[in-house]
């Protein structure tokens, strides 16, 4: 798979403090691509240098293989929602979208396209209004259809549902979810089920570094792989010395005890997994407990999140 | 919204103008647009027509009321002219064009930077340097028309009917062409100081300061008022009526001009938004 976007070593520093440290990221093409961290993390700074609005104390970033530059030609590769996107009120929300259709040599088809756009992000009503008179709302969705005017290979976009209340976040969700394949989505936010929910890639940054980027399912996977989450009824105190003692398992932790329940956290040495698991169905019937579950434990992204964050917990 | 769904189908065979002047009528587009879509082309025009008019008249007036023969002067000794082509020039001799043209633009950058549209411009494929050309093409289109070629055209029109003869067509086309300096001068300086400085107050401030400072040092001496940009105005006038010139202030003119260019896209393509 081709990236669509490249980072090398993009370091930013202002007056003083350090935004970004040597980000190397790749995102490939055709992805939603979430880009999480906490206030302050890097990540609008990241957005704004690929959009050219700012300048990287050192390293470089390709947008469609152009070469991201002050210059601009890089910005045809790509359509950018700011976090607080702002528009000349004289303009109406559909002049506004000929006004950027133009930067990007528009043709005869651009008007009908320009429809669709405002019908897809529910403002058509208010298209031929001016935008002085949009709402916070209208106008992040209006950047989403600006942002998407040119057909461009690559969507920036900067916490783009953070104005929205809940039917507006579903329907930007559902239309990120939707150009999974037609562009690649780049996006920040900091609502980690949303990207859940969305991308199929996740980069996590805290302090300006990258702490960890993959998948969204090996992402999550990587902490949960080898580790089961066993629920057994009856249990005693040498249940845990037992458990601990079956072949591939590497840590026994008692999760929770209720109602006659115990939940174990088993860890299970790298690859052994499945064979643990055989294992502990056959201790819980030769010692006539109830065996309730006996599976990888899951974990959701805001855990893993929290883990790599505050914890500073890499995952092998 | 709706159920519909969205084809994105990315492009990029849209292959136009590239680099130093990327997106630049896109930019021009909408700023002439901006100028009269607001009052402000308006206001220039209202200020400018009605200022030189009045000046124009005065000569008519005063005869016309014979105030002159009221106050015991004899009409060359209040230093009026009937001639039309002398009382279409009369006005424009002082700095009232420089003001009109710094108030005018004094937020073209400034403005845009306050509000966020700058930002979100320069998302667009379009250079920096394209932005702040198509501003000062603009504003010097629109100023130029509204308030030098306008005013003098009915000035030209005013002189005729009420002086009683045709002004002198060609002097007074030679000095509406070079008078355009002037306003070029400006209006480049304030959107040269405004890649610089964010607040409009600052960027009125240190063009008001460009304005005066200049003639005030002249007064005492004399070569700077020579060599000044802001003597511009007094140049082309001089120029057009036959009268000594000195090149120095075209040659400082033409050097200010290429100072603030040069400054300005250094500054501007450094510009972090």
């Amino acid at each position: 798979m081709s990236n669509a976007i490249s980072m090398v070593g993009l370091t930013k520093k202002y007056k003083g403090v350090q935004a970004l440290t040597d980000l190397t990221l790749d995102v490939p093409a055709g992805t939603v691509f979430g880009f999480l961290g906490p206030n302050g993390a890097g990540k609008t700074t990241t957005l704004k240098i690929l959009a050219g609005l700012a300048r990287p104390t050192s390293g470089d970033a390709k947008i469609n293989g152009v070469k991201v530059s002050a210059a601009g030609d890089h910005r045809r590769e790509l359509g950018y929602l700011a976090q607080d996107p702002r528009f000349y009120g004289w303009m109406t929300g559909r002049e506004t979208l000929r006004y950027v259709a133009r930067f990007r040599g528009a043709d005869g088809d651009d008007e009908r396209w320009i429809t669709t756009l405002l019908e897809r992000v529910g403002i058509t009503d208010a298209a031929d209004r001016r935008t002085a008179t949009y709402s916070g709302g209208m106008r992040q969705r209006l950047g989403i259809a600006q942002a998407l005017v040119g057909r461009p290979a690559v969507v920036l976009l900067d916490e783009p549902v953070s104005a929205l209340d809940p039917i507006g976040r579903k329907d930007v969700l559902d239309l990120m979810r939707e150009l999974k394949g037609e562009t690649t989505v780049f996006y920040s936010t900091h609502i980690l089920d949303d990207v859940q929910r969305v991308s199929d890639h996740v980069a996590i940054l805290d302090h300006g570094r990258l702490v960890r980027a993959a998948p969204t399912q090996v992402l999550l996977g990587s902490f949960t792989k080898d580790i089961l989450r066993v629920e057994l009824g009856g249990a005693t105190a040498e249940t845990e010395t037992a458990l601990r003692r079956l072949a591939g398992v590497l840590s026994v932790t008692v999760a929770s005890q209720a109602g006659g329940v115990t939940s174990y956290d088993v860890a299970a040495q790298a690859g052994a997994s499945a064979d643990v698991q055989r294992a502990i169905t056959r201790f819980a019937v030769e010692a006539g407990l109830t065996l309730i579950s006996n599976s990888q434990e899951t974990l959701d992204l805001e855990t893993v999140f929290l883990r790599l964050i505050d914890q500073k917990e890499v995952a092998a | 919204m709706t159920a519909q769904s969205v084809a994105v189908g990315t492009t990029t065979t849209h292959r136009r103008r590239s680099g130093m002047f990327l997106g630049f009528g896109t930019v021009f587009r909408k700023e002439v647009a901006e100028w009269f879509k607001g009052p402000k082309a308006l206001i220039v025009a209202g200020v400018s027509v009605a200022g030189h008019i009045f000046l124009t008249l005065i000569p008519f007036v005063v005869r016309a009321t014979n105030q002159a023969a009221e106050t015991g002067l004899e009409q060359s000794q209040l230093d009026l002219t009937l001639d039309p082509t002398a009382n279409v020039l009369l006005g424009w001799g002082g700095q009232s064009v420089a003001l009109i043209a710094i108030v005018a633009t004094m937020a073209l950058l400034s403005a845009e930077r306050d509000r966020g549209t700058l930002a979100w411009s320069l998302t667009n494929p379009v250079s920096p340097t394209s932005v702040i050309a198509a501003k000062f093409v603009a504003a010097l289109l629109v100023f130029s028309v509204t308030a030098v070629i306008l005013p003098v055209a009915l000035q030209v029109a005013l002189a005729t009917v009420v002086y009683g003869g045709l002004p002198d067509l060609s002097m007074l086309g030679t000095f509406a062409g070079l008078f355009l300096a002037q306003p070029a001068f400006y209006i480049a300086l304030t959107i040269g100081i405004g890649t610089a400085v964010k607040s409009t107050a600052g960027v009125a401030g240190i063009a008001f300061a460009v304005m005066l400072v200049p003639q005030l040092v002249g007064g005492l001496v004399p070569i700077v008022e020579e060599l000044t940009p802001t003597s511009i105005g007094a140049w082309a006038m001089a120029t057009a009526k036959g009268e000594p010139a000195s090149m120095l202030t075209l040659a400082g003119w033409a050097v200010s001009m290429v100072v603030i260019v040069v400054g300005s896209k250094l500054i501007f393509d450094r510009q972090e938004l």
